[in-house]
Order: structure tokens, then sequence, then C-alpha cells
């Protein structure tokens, strides 16, 4: 799809995905939302779809996303669990920001659990790094480094075993 | 003594100071140097190294192969028994693992906390259908007033309707007096054959009198 096209494309660009705060907990693998598109009472969850749903989407890409529509009487949002069970979260006649609200509190990370992954995620990510499973094999790898042993020996004056010789 | 040679030296009296340390005999908890894990796979620096195959006599093959069997089988048994051991031991301790684990009870607190906006949702919902009832039962009743009104007002139009209608029925040409008014009707020759000038005067057949009226 082109990119200004269609109904507020403004939902398509990464920084809009990103700003999502919706990050579901672990054990949720599919996260439905039944609503109707006629009915005050519907229209929470028809913005929340239409505004929220793809910022859900792009902050879990490893939940399953549904929507069932002109299936229910009153909306609500049903999350399976990875044990098998479910939780129905109601959200009769609620507006976009009150569902979402109730959401953060009731099925995503808590602020101090992301902050804590987020700290691990960047360990794991720092450039600086170097060795398995890193960007770069070795420090030599980066100019102005002191390049490996292995390839191409230290100069004698900065061997200890040379320096500190007594004969 | 050349300086390589010295380095071989410190190099055997370490490695013979750490196996006397961490003998296996002194220590259970022994220290094992950290290796790395085959998965990481060759590194970039070894790439296009080619070990050389180890040459093996056959009958030290065959007793290796013996002792790797045996190993093998005794590996087993006890995998297998610590594996019963295991499930023996969860079955006991699960709910309390899972109970005192900080995760699950945070979550039983967010349950709780959605438990209670359901139910705040569908007493709010009970009152909203409750007076959307009560607004179309008016509305209900008020159409059927005004549907009555409108019938009502109909009745009296049609009611009109033939009581005109009964009057005028006393000049209609009926069974009985439709020779009569044959009669009349032959008796009144009607000439429609007729002109008229700028002020409304009639000119019947081939006339030239003018009359006010056309009959």
């Amino acid at each position: 799809m082109p990119f200004m096209k269609g109904i507020a494309p403004i939902r398509r660009t990464v920084q809009y995905l990103q700003s999502g705060k919706l990050s579901l907990k672990d054990r949720v693998q599919v996260f439905s939302v039944h609503y109707n598109r006629l009915g005050e009472n519907h229209q929470g969850a028809r913005d929340f779809v239409f505004w929220n749903l793809p910022k859900v989407q792009y902050q879990n890409p490893q939940v399953q996303v549904v929507t069932f529509k002109e299936m229910t009487p009153t909306p609500f949002i049903r999350c399976y669990l990875d044990s098998g069970d479910d939780v129905l979260i109601d959200v009769d006649n609620k507006s976009k920001e009150e569902i979402e609200s109730h959401l953060k509190l009731v099925i995503c990370k808590s602020d101090e659990l992301l902050a804590k992954e987020a700290i691990a995620q960047e360990k794991k990510d720092n450039e600086a790094n170097f060795g398995y499973g890193c960007q770069r094999h070795c420090i030599c790898e980066m100019p102005g480094q002191v390049p490996c042993s292995a390839v191409c020996p230290l100069p004698n004056h900065m061997r200890g075993k040379l320096r500190f010789s007594t004969d | 003594m050349s300086l390589m040679r010295q380095g071989l030296v410190i190099e055997k009296l370490v490695a013979g100071l750490h196996r006397q340390r961490f003998a296996p005999a002194a220590a259970p908890n022994l220290v094992v140097r950290w290796r790395k894990p085959i998965s990481l796979g060759t590194a970039p620096s070894k790439l296009f190294r080619v070990p050389q195959r180890p040459q093996i006599p056959e009958d030290e093959l065959k007793e290796i192969r013996r002792l790797f069997k045996n190993y093998n089988t005794q590996m087993k048994s006890i995998r297998a028994w610590f594996a019963e051991e295991l499930k023996r031991q969860e079955a006991v301790t699960a709910a309390a693992v899972a109970g005192a684990t900080g995760e699950e009870a945070e979550f039983q607190r967010c349950l709780q906390i959605n438990e209670e906006w359901n139910k705040k949702v569908a007493a709010e919902r009970q009152v909203r259908l409750a007076a959307e009832k009560a607004k179309l039962t008016d509305k209900i009743l008020t159409d059927l007033e005004q549907d009555e009104l409108q019938k009502s007002k109909r009745m009296a139009e049609i009611q009109q309707m033939v009581e005109r209608e009964k009057d005028l029925s006393s000049h209609y040409i009926t069974e009985e007096n439709i020779d009569q008014a044959i009669e009349e009707a032959l008796g009144q020759e009607v000439n429609y054959n007729f002109a008229i000038d700028r002020e409304g005067n009639y000119y019947h057949g081939f006339s030239m009198t003018p009359t006010t009226s056309h009959s």
C-alpha cells in the first residue's frame, strides 16, 4: 500500500507504531477484540481497533491479534494465555483511552519490568561489545586497536616475556 | 636456559599446582575451566585450519568403545532415575512454587482488578440498558398515540366524505329513475359546437347572435 494513501496513514509510520505502550505479558498468546460496526457502546472498541491495534501488533509480534466483527451484542476483549485460560475484558461503552489504560494495568508488562528488559536488551546490543554473539569477533577488527598476536606478533618492547626477561 | 624453555617450565609448574589444588578426590565442587560451547562453531580465525585425524590402534579403539558403551549405559540409567525423582518432586512442589513466585501473585492481582472492572462495566450497562428500554417504551407509546390520533382524524374525514355522498345520493341515477334521466337527457340538447369572442360571448352553430351561456 502506498505510504500516504488510505484513512489515517499516520498509523503506518514507525514513529507512531513505536509509541505504543501496550507490551503484553509473555503468557498472552492471542489477543482478540469483539465489536460491531454500529452502536454507540461499540465506539470505544472501534476507535481502539482503528488507532491502537496496529501498535499492539507492532509491540507484540509474537502474539496473534484478531478481531471479530458483528458477532456480539456488547464489545469485549479476550486474551488467551499459554496455560489455556483466557482473560475476558468487558469494554462496553468505554472510550479508547479508558480501554488502553485498563489493558496497560491488567494484561501488560509493568513499567519496571519493561525498564529491566530494556536494560538487559541494551547490554546485549551494546555495539562496543566484541566476541561471540556480537557484531565483532575480536577487538582487533576496530581500526586503531592492537592487532591479534596470532596474526601479527606484538613488537618485542611490548611483550612481557621479553621486557622482563633477566637474560 | 632459553626464554622459551623457561616459559614451558613455568607453565608445567602452574598446571601441576592447579591439579593438586583441584584434585577430584579432595574437592567435590571441582572448578572446570570455561570452554566455548560447540554451538558457536569454528572461530573465524581457525576457519581454514584442518585438524589431523587421530591415529588410534585397533585394540585400543575396541577398549575405548567398550568403556564408552558402559559409560553411556550407566549414565542413561542415572539420568532416568533423576528424571523420575524430579517428576516426583515436581508433583509435590508445583503448587507451592506457583504460589511463591511474585509474577503469579502479580498476575492474580491484575485478574482481580479486571474482575472488579468487569463488574463495574456490567452494572453501568444494566443502568444504560434500563434507560434505553424506558426511552424505547416511551417512544413506542408516543408513536401509538400518534397513530391513534391519525387514525381517528382519518376516520372523521371518511365520515364527512360519506355524509356528503349520502346527501348527493338523492341525485344519483338508479334503475328506478334511469328512464326519466334518459328522457331528460334527450330533452336537453347540448351543443358544444360554439365559438367565443374576447368578451366571453358564445356563438352557437351558424348563428351570429351572441349568447351569454354555452348551452
